[in-house]
């Protein structure tokens, strides 16, 4: 069969919805500038749509062209040959992880790049003289946002990697389950316990990825108050299909102490992760709001606005639920701008069914600043069914290796006539007992402190936010006295590893009642620098050299 | 308007080993070089991916992706990357933790990292090849266009 020229297809009714058998052949037009055939897509096409693809007689795809996303190969690769047809350059996408495929004119090498040193993971099958490019990771803790309770009875109670809250059993761990925005290395796992288990007890603690436990996990027996797992280590991926997440759990054998418990964990990335949950489920009829690495949900913008620390970027979002949202659903918006005016972002989720969303990596980004005030909005739908809404996302510092935890609350005063401690992140209540939120440093410096009340002191009076390390205030503090509502430090503090950390809140003269948000600037170590390899033996990953 | 609803060509693949395609445009004798052989656009006729008869053929995609995929649901691809403008190579791992090649005249910028680049990120720099650590440049922190350090 051979189309001649441009044909209106709609005038073919045999045409339309029918399946041609091959060899089809269209000649272009000889003297206009018309394409020789054009699909356009419908108006109200979804952006997953393939308006053009091929695939085998098993009806597997190989090649399409989406509405948005780019064309793509599936499995195949994406060459450009020589006029010859000969030699070729590649994209290779025949094994995973692709790469990029070169030749010298007589054999292909291949380009790889990733995390780490060359591994299975990062590397398929390499030839002596391909190359890997690695990118920097860093080291950025995961410490547990305050003292949190483990729980006198002897059930499995989970709580989130970041923010920390804590969740009995039956509340089931779809409550503290963080989601991942990228690939990620967790290990040096520790908790010290504020009371030992009880005589013939033991408690585990295990980090939980994609809702099974890993062998990053140890047990604490009765008399000792802590443990570590300083050994194993857990290689997070996320997966476009099935989201995975990360949890802690703590189990117990009969029946142990009530206690609280300070855990950290340290997670190598190549940029931090910032996690926020609704925790419980969402309101399925009016808006809630939540911070950007937050649990749980306010009423209102104000409860939930974080100030943020730093100059860079957030990137990679992804946003989930915990189930089906029925025949309604959740929609999720970035808000940014001047506490109080914060407009959307255009950084946007509808979540329907399993409300499992595709990542959308780099596709949006969106510039913070010191003083920026943060927050999501979620708007239910036609009356969704209750869901835990989900959302991560990826922080890229204009500063290596920082990196930023927002605490405060906006949803409760501090005392304006007593010192209050707080959890220096997460949406956390003050409390009058440093005891009772501090948690477990890892070795970092503390750079900034950006701090915000939602009312001035009034004249003469005053309110201090201290940053303090073993219950001693350290240089990071902010006075506000009736001269503005948001106050910073710029500096340096250094955090010990096992130091005890928290926030203050000190009042004189009896201040304007008012809630505290504030937002630390800290600097993770390098766990390594961008380097260079090139491949001196082949294998799978084969040999391989750091030249740079 | 030609309205091609939900069509399909099958190969039938009767004769084993036959090679021909199974749908084939061809240029027009004297089509000019600005002739879509094959073009998909959206409803406001704004190009999503095209094959023109310029350069031979080349094939074009506006503001997206261009990318090799073992399984283009789960996995991430290798990519040419033209959400940025420029564009860059976007490397995998399998996860977005892989590198991206950004290339331009003079040390990068915002004119030629139109990011955000990561740590780890390349540039090559293609005005000054006889100049040390300007040849190549390392991306030490992210950004538009981030801080890049001169290797080569």
């Amino acid at each position: 069969m051979s189309l001649k020229k441009n044909r209106n297809f709609a005038s073919k009714p045999d045409l339309v919805s029918t399946t041609l058998i091959y060899p089809v052949t269209l000649t272009t037009e000889t003297n206009t500038t018309n394409s020789g055939m054009t699909i356009t897509t419908n108006q109200n096409a979804p952006l997953g749509q393939n308006p053009f693809q091929v695939q085998n007689s098993s009806g597997t795809i190989k090649w399409t062209v989406p509405v948005a996303g780019g064309p793509k190969t599936n499995g195949t690769d994406a060459r450009a040959y020589n006029a010859a047809g000969t030699k070729y350059v590649a994209f290779n996408g025949q094994s995973s992880p692709q790469y990029y495929q070169y030749y010298d004119g007589t054999n292909s090498y291949k380009l790889w790049s990733g995390t780490g040193a060359p591994s299975s993971d990062t590397v398929g099958t390499a030839v002596a003289g391909d190359y890997y490019m690695r990118k920097a990771t860093y080291d950025y803790p995961i410490m547990a946002a305050k003292s949190v309770s483990v729980g006198a009875v002897a059930a499995n109670r989970y709580q989130c990697v970041a923010p920390t809250h804590d969740y009995a059993a039956a509340a089931g761990e779809n409550n503290a389950i963080s989601y991942l925005p990228n690939k990620a290395l967790y290990s040096n796992f520790k908790v010290v316990l504020a009371t030992a288990p009880g005589t013939g007890i033991t408690r585990t603690q295990t980090f939980r990825y994609n809702s099974a436990s890993t062998a990053l996990s140890f047990t604490i027996t009765h008399p000792s108050t802590s443990g570590s797992d300083t050994t194993d280590t857990v290689v997070t991926t996320p997966d476009l299909t099935a989201q995975k997440g990360i949890s802690i759990a703590f189990m117990a054998s009969g029946t142990p102490a009530a206690s609280l418990a300070k855990w950290r964990i340290l997670q190598q990335s190549s940029a931090q992760h910032l996690h926020a949950t609704s925790g419980a489920t969402s309101s399925n009829s009016a808006a809630r709001y939540m911070g950007i690495q937050d649990t749980g949900v306010g009423t209102t913008a104000a409860q939930a606005a974080q100030i943020f620390p730093d100059t860079g970027k957030l990137i990679n979002f992804t946003a989930t639920l915990s189930g089906s949202t029925g025949s309604g659903s959740y929609t999720v918006e970035l808000y940014k701008g001047t506490y109080g005016s914060e407009t959307a972002t255009g950084v946007s989720f509808t979540l329907t069914g399993t409300g499992i969303v595709p990542y959308t990596p780099y596709e949006t980004s969106v510039d913070v600043a010191p003083d920026d005030s943060l927050y999501w909005k979620i708007t239910p739908n036609n009356t969704p069914t209750a869901a835990i809404v989900n959302v991560s996302m990826e922080y890229i510092s204009s500063t290596a290796g920082n990196y930023v935890l927002l605490g405060g609350t906006g949803a409760a005063n501090a005392s304006n006539s007593a010192t209050n401690y707080n959890s220096w992140y997460g949406n956390g209540a003050w409390n009058a007992t440093e005891a009772n939120v501090q948690a477990l440093g890892y070795a970092t410096t503390l750079k900034a402190l950006y701090a915000r009340v939602s009312a001035d002191t009034g004249a003469a009076k005053t309110r201090t936010c201290t940053f303090r390390i073993n219950g001693a205030d350290s240089a990071a503090t902010v006075t506000f006295n009736n001269t503005g509502v948001t106050k910073n430090w710029t500096g340096s503090v250094s955090i010990a590893t096992d130091d005890n950390i928290n926030v203050s809140s000190v009042p004189s003269g009896t201040p304007t009642a008012a809630n505290i948000r504030y937002g630390l600037c800290l600097n993770a170590s390098i766990t390594s620098t961008a380097c260079w390899y090139v491949c001196t033996a082949g294998g799978s990953p084969g040999t391989w050299s750091q030249i740079i | 308007m030609s309205v091609f609803k939900t069509g399909s060509i099958l190969t039938t693949g009767t004769a084993v080993g036959n090679t021909a395609p199974g749908f084939t445009i061809t240029y027009g004798p004297t089509a000019g070089v600005s002739v879509q052989g094959f073009q998909i656009v959206d409803y406001n006729n704004a190009p999503i991916f095209a094959v023109p008869k310029a350069s031979n053929g080349q094939i074009a995609v506006y503001g997206d992706y261009f990318g090799a995929y073992n399984n283009y649901l789960t996995d991430i691809g290798i990519k040419c990357d033209a959400k940025r403008n420029p564009g860059a190579l976007w490397m995998t791992d399998g996860t977005w933790m892989g590198m991206r090649i950004w290339s331009g005249t003079g040390a990068p910028s915002a004119t030629t990292v139109n990011g955000p680049a990561s740590p780890g990120d390349l540039y090559i720099r293609i005005d000054t090849p006889s100049t040390s650590n300007q040849r190549v440049y390392q991306c030490t922190a992210g950004g538009s266009p981030g801080t890049w350090t001169g290797r080569l």
